[in-house]
């Protein structure tokens, strides 16, 4: 069964969720609301806004011609949503889904997304001030789509900027055009 | 939403229905020129009225009073005070031009761009009488005598009044005198009461109904009433009641604070609705008859229709496809099933099951129609543009329009408006000659420019033809070899027809000037990138001399699209129904191998063939691959694995080519859905639909499979030949 995590059907955007965290400002330390997810070894944060809802493998129809990291498109309750391997997408080994894997539906700038992960661990609150910028750190991943890292309870989490990594696949989308 | 008062629901609705109107008093306003019927006026007022209307509701003070000024003028011309002039006209344009920028703050929710004041005076100096709209508001308010039987109306009457005016309605008010000297006056009062009573909603009256009733009042009546009818049709309407000494109707829409109890009329705001609602209910006798009791005297189509959004249209086209997928489990569940039942049990649910399907294709066929519209939706607009773009080039063209009644998808009437549009400013800008050229020519003065839409075999051809010069082949030629588009020995080989083609190459029509009327004029290559994008094509004809013409072609939807559904491997494809002409069973036996690609030979004709499953595979190391095994089927001279498969044979403008397919699965309508993000510009696919399994089928583009079979084939024979 999918987990909705926006049941009422709007998916509050990081630009909406500004004003709570300014609210929170007053009473305590600001935190960042995270859905954490992992793939291989490693653990990932992403803003809870940028996640529709989370759904057990399903049958994916592929899509020729579509790039190496799109696995194809779901059928969604009726919506067409394409679907990513992430790990792909993110330059790490690929691996057959398994009993753990997730598709994680998320919201891009004009549809939905899901994100083929290895397993959805938890949704988190974090204080802002466990969040350190990435320099320190090293990950597995290419860090321009890597706004900071965290630790909590020795794990290492490492928080993408989904919408980031959107929008560099659309400006490469319109580069290769242009080129065409 | 915040300058204006439109929740954004109701924006989509307001937005359509205004632009239909501006469209439509395009069209009228062009004939009102031309023969200026009494029909053709009624319709222009009315839409000007109930543009008023909307201006004042969503409140756009500008746009409310431009159409005011308007409405007056044209009540002056409906009275017969005034009659159309080409300056009328042209200011009438103006007007509808002004009110369509108004229109355009209302969408982009910004304030009023642009002042119209001069506009206004123009418009009342039209009228006769150079005043500004502030003393035109001022011609309105009632005579003196009138004012001092002015009723006056309480804050819950006011609340009737703002949601009246609101609505479009206006707000009148009837002073009347009986003749005392008449048999019986009162009653006359009375008559005149009931006939306001039928005709309007009557928010207060003095004396009341049930005193005039009585026989009780000193011999006038004075009414507020809200009413769709203007002033002019009211006075109309009671003039026929006899024995009435004098009466009066004035329209008190732009100033209601005038019935506002005396020590209260300067400076007050209004009510807010919502406030006072509640009081209203109780109040009967301000109330007097409910407003949908009235009677409708607009008999006008528009009371049969209601209005709804296309993403409403479109769920509902989806819902019916789930009811398809629904249907056809249930016929699986009865054949289960079937064993367990006896036979009247059978027959009574197979019945069922039998309706339910067929009430199922109606409702799919009902949608379908629901979301057709006539062209005229875009035709509409051309009569005014025609007429503009004659002005200011000096032409002079007769536009003629037909077929405009063909039916077509939404979708399509969005898309198709602007290649039209750039086609029928080429036609009057280069086609049609000047007044003296034609006269020299030997031609009539005036030009001719004719409009015509058709469907034909699932498409919508739209022709733009003119009866000008027609296109001057040396000239595109000379044009083409001085931009390097092609060589000075290649333009002598071209036939007259393939040279006028080169119209359409980049850069070679591009050399229209900007201009007020649509902007940048963009070259015909846009035009026909454009057209193509969307599965369509245009072509020219010409004869030098006589004229040329542009055929458009386009699908009747882009939204739904009658498909074959084939099988590859798993996987489904949607074949576009008009591309394909036959289905065969693959013969191995026929199979021969024409410079390494497959062509299947059938009825004394070669056709290439493709493997959907090879085609799509993009890189080169899967066409090696398929070289490979192409060369192996070669040697072994039949694909042994390939029993059981067919052939689809596809035709796209003069290309024919064979797609080898798993299995046929049938013919089916389906949704195109668009793929999204980030494979919405994958090559080869318009989209994906839902089929009735649930599974997702991928939607075919035939002309980039063609092209891209065609680069493939190109590639692969290059790889052979350096084998």
């Amino acid at each position: 069964m999918p987990v909705a995590l926006h049941p009422t059907g709007s998916g509050a955007s990081r630009r909406e969720l500004i004003p709570g965290r300014a609210a929170q400002m007053k009473e305590a330390e600001p935190q960042e609301h995270l859905v954490i997810f992992t793939l291989g070894n490693e653990c990932y944060g992403v803003d809870i806004g940028d996640v529709w809802e989370i759904n057990t493998m399903q049958e994916i129809t592929r899509v020729p011609r579509a790039p190496h990291f799109i696995e194809g498109v779901i059928n969604l309750r009726g919506e067409i949503v394409p679907v990513m391997d992430l790990r792909k997408r993110l330059g790490l080994p690929a691996r057959p889904a398994d009993q753990k894997s997730r598709i994680m539906v998320t919201k891009t700038a004009h549809n939905r997304l899901g994100l083929i992960v290895d397993s959805v661990r938890e949704v988190l609150k974090l204080p802002a001030s466990l969040i350190k910028p990435t320099a320190e750190l090293g990950t597995l991943i290419d860090e321009s789509f890597v706004w900071g890292v965290a630790h909590k309870d020795e794990q290492l989490i490492v928080l993408i900027d989904l919408q980031g990594l959107f929008d560099a696949d659309e400006h490469e989308a319109l580069d290769t055009m242009e080129a065409v | 939403m915040n300058h204006y008062d439109l929740t954004s629901d109701e924006a989509e609705v307001f937005f359509e229905e205004a632009n239909e109107l501006l469209e439509s008093l395009d069209r009228d306003l062009v004939g009102l020129e031309k023969s200026g019927d009494d029909a053709t006026l009624h319709r222009i007022f009315r839409a000007i009225h109930t543009l008023k209307g909307a201006a004042g509701s969503v409140g756009h003070d500008s746009m409310a009073l431009l159409a005011h000024a308007a409405e007056s003028l044209l009540e002056k011309v409906r009275n017969h005070e005034s009659s159309v002039s080409t300056q009328m006209a042209n200011v009438l344009f103006q007007v509808v031009e002004n009110l369509r920028i108004f229109l355009d703050d209302v969408l982009a929710d910004r304030p009023a761009q642009v002042d119209v004041a001069a506009l206004i005076e123009d418009v009342s100096a039209l009228m006769g009488m150079a005043q500004n709209v502030a003393s035109d508001v001022a011609s309105d308010s009632p005579p003196d005598q009138m004012l001092s039987h002015l009723p006056t109306v309480d804050d819950s009457g006011f609340v009737v009044i703002e949601d009246g005016l609101k609505s479009g309605l206006n707000l009148l008010v009837v002073y009347a005198e009986a003749d005392m000297t008449g048999i019986a006056p009162l009653a006359r009062l009375l008559q005149m009461y009931m006939h306001l009573e039928q005709v309007a909603q009557i928010i207060v009256s003095s004396p009341t109904g049930d005193a005039l009733e009585q026989g009780q009042g000193a011999g006038n009546l004075a009414a507020v009433v809200m009413t769709d009818m203007v002033r002019s049709e009211l006075e109309a309407e009671l003039s026929n009641i006899f024995e009435i000494a004098a009466f009066q109707v004035a329209d008190l829409s732009s100033a209601p604070q005038l019935l506002r109890p005396q020590e209260e009329k300067s400076g007050e705001v209004l009510p807010v609705a919502g406030e006072t609602t509640e009081t209203l209910l109780d109040d009967e006798q301000i109330v007097e008859r409910p407003m949908e009791a009235a009677p409708q005297r607009e008999t006008s189509p528009a009371l049969r229709t209601v209005r709804t959004s296309v993403e409403r249209l479109d769920n509902l086209m989806n819902l019916a496809g789930e009811l398809v997928t629904n249907r056809n489990r249930l016929f699986n569940i009865y054949e289960e099933l079937s064993h367990l039942l006896d036979e009247e049990q059978r027959t009574s649910l197979n019945d069922t099951i039998t309706h339910m399907s067929s009430v199922t294709d109606q409702i799919h066929d009902e949608i379908f129609k629901a979301r057709m519209q006539p062209i005229e939706f875009i035709f509409n607009k051309f009569p005014r543009f025609v007429r503009q773009i004659c002005q200011e080039m000096g032409k002079d063209v007769a536009l003629v329009v037909t077929g405009q009644e063909t039916e077509v998808d939404r979708s399509v009437i969005e898309q198709i408006g602007d290649p039209i549009l750039h086609l029928v400013r080429n036609g009057i800008d280069h086609g049609i000659e000047t007044v003296a050229e034609r006269l020299a020519a030997g031609k009539a003065a005036q030009g001719q420019l004719s409009l015509n839409a058709r469907s034909e075999e699932g498409n919508i051809v739209v022709s733009i033809a003119d009866d000008g010069r027609g296109v001057d082949a040396e000239k595109v030629k000379n044009k083409a070899v001085a931009l390097g588009l092609i060589t000075q020995e290649e333009s002598m080989q071209l036939s007259y027809h393939e040279a006028i083609d080169l119209i359409f190459a980049p850069g070679l029509s591009t050399a229209t000037e900007i201009s007020g009327i649509s902007g940048r004029g963009v070259g015909m290559d846009v035009v026909r990138n454009n057209v193509q994008r969307l599965s369509g094509s245009v072509v020219v004809h010409s004869v030098p001399g006589q004229g040329t013409s542009f055929e458009l072609r386009l699908p009747l939807t882009l939204a739904i699209i009658p498909t074959l559904l084939v099988e590859v491997g798993s996987q489904v494809f949607a074949l576009p129904l008009p591309n394909v002409t036959e289905i065969f069973k693959l013969d191995p036996a026929t199979i021969q191998y024409v410079r390494g690609r497959e062509t299947a030979y059938i009825r004394g004709g070669v056709l290439p063939l493709v493997r959907l499953a090879h085609l799509f595979e993009e890189d080169m190391a899967a066409l090696d691959d398929f070289t490979e095994r192409s060369k192996k089927g070669a040697e072994k001279g039949a694909g042994g694995d390939e029993a059981g498969a067919y052939v689809v044979s596809l035709s796209y403008r003069d290309v024919q080519m064979g797609v080898i397919v798993s299995r046929p699965l049938g013919k089916q309508d389906v949704v195109i859905k668009a793929l999204g993000y980030p494979i919405n510009k994958v090559q080869g696919l318009t989209g994906a639909t839902l089929l009735g399994d649930g599974r997702i089928g991928l939607i075919i583009d035939i002309s980039a499979l063609i092209s891209m079979a065609t680069e493939a084939n190109a590639i692969q024979s290059h790889r052979l030949a350096k084998a």
